[in-house]
């Protein structure tokens, strides 16, 4: 049995492991996949020990090194600091500092070497973090000296440079071996504080400040070292198990946060000029403006330049969670397939739900009288009891002649009143592909024109008897729009929404589309923490036809929401317009045989999470694909469109029931 | 009611708010996450205004009666009662009807787990009328003037799908809890544990690092309490990771990936 471990065999919890650790999100990726600014870059399996759970407790090791650099402050490093704070660096000319230099690229080009600088400081730095790595995190140290060891062991013999074996007695040092000859010895006396509990990233600076001006008094840097970064030398570089150098583009956004700081205390500073009655047009005021405005024009650059460098999907907050995919060819998961992008639909401030309302006018009666059907929270008079509200007549008279015959009485003389809960939480999760935005074939046209102009719709509650809402008669007008499917799919759930959120039972709305594996879009419209109220609702009015319908990421994502729920019964309600697919669902985008399976798949994952699932398509060749994704009392295919929300809520009844 | 003052490490005013309040007799609640000593800190002011203080109100025994809500407990379980006795009926008070005429204070701890209908009982006691109204008997109890109504309740996980309603909410004044910091809880866990200072303190750590995960497949994070436990199992002799195990790891979650990422955070906190 081998005891290699696959990283896909243990990326949630790795990703778990990390999570805890920093109280942030972070991706766990192999080496070679796209880094995003919280990823955490590992190698795709490994079997350096013989043991599994020592093959387990490396990858922790490794997870946990690169999480250091953020918990021990390798990211707080600010080039000003660091002048201040070295004086082997602050006697050297700063370099003129662009928009778009990071404070590390600040602090490298002070030395005419800059990349032995960077390397220098990276094998340092990284010692450094697990030194305090390993003093916060004790546990860690056996798989971390068993790393160390495995290290030393592969590593090569260094070439004949001299640079090179500076540089990998540095780093053999850091790995635990003592260093040989008078130059490796004064080095590593040099870089000695790094081992210091209190020692920092500024510990590290001027360590490599004072190594590199050691080294180019001895002659040993020179003019001719800088093609030193043209030179590939495997050999020098950090240990592997530490994976690639810190995210440098980390440390910008944590300084860009700092200039959006002093930009607002340069705005209160200027508030405060402005309101001295001699100060206003004062020379101060004109310094703090235009220091104001350079810094906003820098940070807006400095935004800029990060939005394009990280993922620009993560860069829009989004929050982002793999799935595996179903591959119905080759008879097997794809792990870490899919990635579902997480946002909560913004509510349009000028959505206007006048027209919405006016066409879910003719269905809230029917929809109403479905609700009223559902089962409510009953309180039941349980008799025959042993312990309870009251004593019960019947049961109180039985016991007294029982008694006075010399019997031993029955003592269940109580009744007491019972509630038959509903503990459910529903998940609408709704199609926004392209295909919603098409109209619908058979438009209505009101009998009646509205004659009331509403100014003041009750967002909520569509069963309000508020007189302007419902005083306003009429389904629709000539003038309105092309009703599309996105239309009806909004009606639909804005009735359901303003029922359930009549009825108590809990609820959630969510949409989802996007375009190929890597970006699946899951919208929040309404969260089950969240109010159905004015937010959501203008939400749920800015649901729009956005691209592609891979639905089994979106099922996938939805069960996970509905498991957080802790609700008794979980329902998972699924309205589309149509066949899942996707560019790249399946070999043939023209086949859709691989996302009806995946999709099925998903479904049946729910099913056996506990979650009740159920379809509804507007599509009506549904039957052909629905009926190989789920059971047949599991799907339906709405023939007339304009039946939907009536249909919906007899489903839900049906489920509930 | 202990003889000596429970022990309780305050984490902000909230002693001195709950003194304020007692002394104008205003009804509380307190919001907090599960195990973060909300119970304690009753226990502890009750001590504090009944045991400590001078006059009547030292000799008001039981001074604390606490009620631990649940989706059964009725409006009967707290008034009270008709029990048979012999041939007779008799009338048995409930909790909260004692503490109302003794003037002991009454908690009604995770008072959302209640019935609606049952929590509509505490609104006459809880404005001016401090009076207490029992149908079965007729009776209209009005409030021992030491008499005190505390309440608590969880947002987190019971805040998802129930609520106070606002109704009873704004009849007391609340205080917000927390997990406290790794330096208190460390204190809070050498305390009550009996274990050295580095191990409470590892144990804070663990606690702390574990709370990060509370949206991943457990309701809330890792209590207090159950810090606690583990110090408490610790100090008998057991390994420290298999104390965790048993007290944080299996606890908090039934997700085996979740545990095992727990159990990871553990392993490499502890030594």
């Amino acid at each position: 049995m081998t005891a290699e471990v696959r990283l896909t065999d243990i990326e949630r919890r790795l990703a778990l492991f990390a999570n805890g650790i920093t109280g942030r999100h972070h991706e766990i990726r192999a080496y070679g996949d796209d880094a995003g600014a919280n990823a955490i870059n590992l190698p795709p399996s490994f079997d350096g020990f013989a043991r599994e759970a020592d093959n387990l407790g490396a990858y922790r090791c490794m997870t946990l090194h690169q999480l250091a650099y953020q918990e021990f402050g390798t990211y707080s490093f600010r080039i000003d600091a660091a002048r201040a704070r070295c004086r082997s660096l602050a006697v050297r000319k700063a370099p003129s500092a662009s928009a778009r230099q990071s404070d590390y690229d600040q602090f490298y080009a002070h030395f005419d070497t800059p990349t032995i600088a960077q390397r220098i400081f990276e094998v340092l730095e990284g010692h450094r973090v697990d030194v305090a790595m390993v003093a916060r995190y004790p546990g860690i140290a056996p798989h971390y000296l068993r790393l160390r060891r495995r290290e030393l062991e592969l590593r090569d013999t260094p070439a004949n440079e001299l640079l090179d074996r500076i540089i990998d007695g540095m780093v053999r040092w850091t790995l635990g071996e003592s260093p040989t000859g008078s130059l490796l010895i004064d080095i590593t006396a040099i870089a000695q504080p790094i081992r210091d509990p209190d020692a920092d990233v500024y510990t590290s600076a001027r360590a490599t400040a004072e190594i590199i001006e050691g080294l180019e008094q001895l002659g040993i840097l020179t003019s001719e070292s800088m093609s030193y970064e043209v030179l590939d030398a495997p050999a020098t570089e950090r240990p592997s198990f530490q994976g690639p150098p810190p995210n440098e583009w980390l440390q910008r956004e944590d300084r860009l946060s700092d200039w959006y700081d002093l930009i607002a205390d340069l705005d209160e500073a200027m508030e405060s000029e402005a309101d001295d009655p001699e100060g206003g047009h004062s020379v101060v005021g004109r310094q703090l403006s235009d220091q104001r405005d350079t810094l906003a024009r820098r940070a807006d650059m400095e935004r800029s330049a990060l939005a394009n460098a990280l993922d620009p999907e993560d860069a829009r907050g989004r929050r982002s969670t793999w799935y595996p995919e179903w591959d119905a060819i080759g008879e097997r998961y794809l792990p870490r397939w899919c990635r579902v992008y997480e946002e909560t639909l913004e509510a349009e401030p000028a959505a206007d739900p006048t027209t919405l309302l006016r066409r879910i006018d003719a269905h809230r009666a029917k929809v109403r009288d479905c609700f009223a059907q559902l089962p409510h929270e009953a309180l039941q008079r349980v008799r025959h009891v042993i312990d309870g509200d009251d004593l019960n007549w019947d049961d109180l008279i039985r016991y007294a002649v029982d008694r006075h015959r010399g019997e031993t009485p029955d003592d269940r003389v109580y009744e007491r009143r019972e509630r038959a809960a509903r503990d459910i939480a529903t998940a609408f999760l709704v199609d926004l592909s392209a295909s919603t935005d098409d109209p619908i074939v058979k438009p209505t046209i009101a009998p009646t024109p509205i004659d009331a102009s509403p100014t003041h719709p009750n967002l909520r509650d569509p069963f309000d008897d508020d007189p302007y809402l419902w005083g306003a008669t009429g389904t629709a007008t000539a003038d309105d729009p092309p009703r599309r499917i996105i239309d009806v799919l909004r009606e639909s759930l804005w009735l359901m929404a303003a029922g359930l959120n009549d009825w108590g039972d809990a609820f959630a709305i969510y949409g989802f589309s996007g375009y190929s594996r890597q970006c699946v879009e899951f919208a929040t419209v309404k969260g089950f923490r969240e109010p159905w109220d004015g937010r959501a609702a203008r939400a749920l009015v800015a649901m729009k036809p956005r691209r592609s319908t891979r639905m089994g990421p979106a099922i996938r994502h939805t069960q996970r929401q509905l498991m957080g729920t802790g609700a008794a019964l979980k329902i998972m309600v699924l309205l589309s317009d149509g066949f899942p697919q996707d560019c790249d669902y399946g070999p043939d985008r023209g086949n859709h045989d691989y996302g009806v399976a995946d999709t099925g798949k998903a479904l049946a994952e729910a099913e056996a999470a506990g979650i009740r699932t159920f379809c509804v398509t507007v599509d009506p060749s549904g039957h052909d694909y629905l009926q190989t994704m789920c059971p047949d009392d599991r799907y339906l295919v709405i023939e007339d469109i304009d039946e939907l929300p009536e249909a919906l809520a007899q489903v839900y009844r049906r489920l509930t029931a | 009611m202990r003889e000596e003052v429970p022990y309780y490490l305050p984490l902000a005013d909230e002693v001195a708010i709950f003194e304020a309040a007692y002394q104008a007799r205003l009804p509380v609640l307190l919001k907090g996450p599960t195990g973060c000593g909300k119970t304690r800190f009753v226990e502890h002011m009750t001590w504090r205004l009944y045991r400590g203080s001078e006059g009547s109100r030292h000799t008001i025994d039981p001074a604390l009666i606490t009620v631990t809500c649940h989706e059964d407990l009725t409006g009967t379980d707290l008034v009270g009662r008709y029990l048979l006795r012999g041939d007779e009926t008799v009338w048995m008070d409930g909790p909260l009807s004692r503490a109302v005429r003794s003037g002991a204070i009454c908690y009604l701890d995770e008072i959302v787990e209640a019935r609606k209908d049952t929590t509509v009982i505490i609104h006459s006691l809880t404005d001016h009328r401090r009076m207490l109204p029992i149908e079965k008997t007729a009776e209209l109890i009005e409030a021992h003037p030491d008499f005190l109504l505390v309440i608590s309740y969880n947002p987190g996980y019971q805040g998802l799908l129930k609520d106070l309603k606002p109704s009873t909410r704004q009849r007391f004044v609340a205080l917000a809890f927390d997990y406290p910091d790794e330096e208190r809880e460390s204190a809070i866990i050498a305390h009550e544990s009996g274990v050295d200072a580095e191990v409470a303190n590892r144990l804070a750590v663990i606690g702390s690092k574990t709370r990060n995960l509370s949206e991943q497949g457990f309701e809330e994070g890792v209590s207090t309490r159950l810090l606690t436990y583990a110090g408490a199992l610790i100090r008998g002799g057991v390994d420290p990771r298999r104390a965790c195990e048993i007290a944080v790891v299996n606890a908090v979650s039934d997700d085996v990936t979740v545990q095992r990422a727990v159990a990871d955070i553990v392993d490499v906190v502890l030594p």
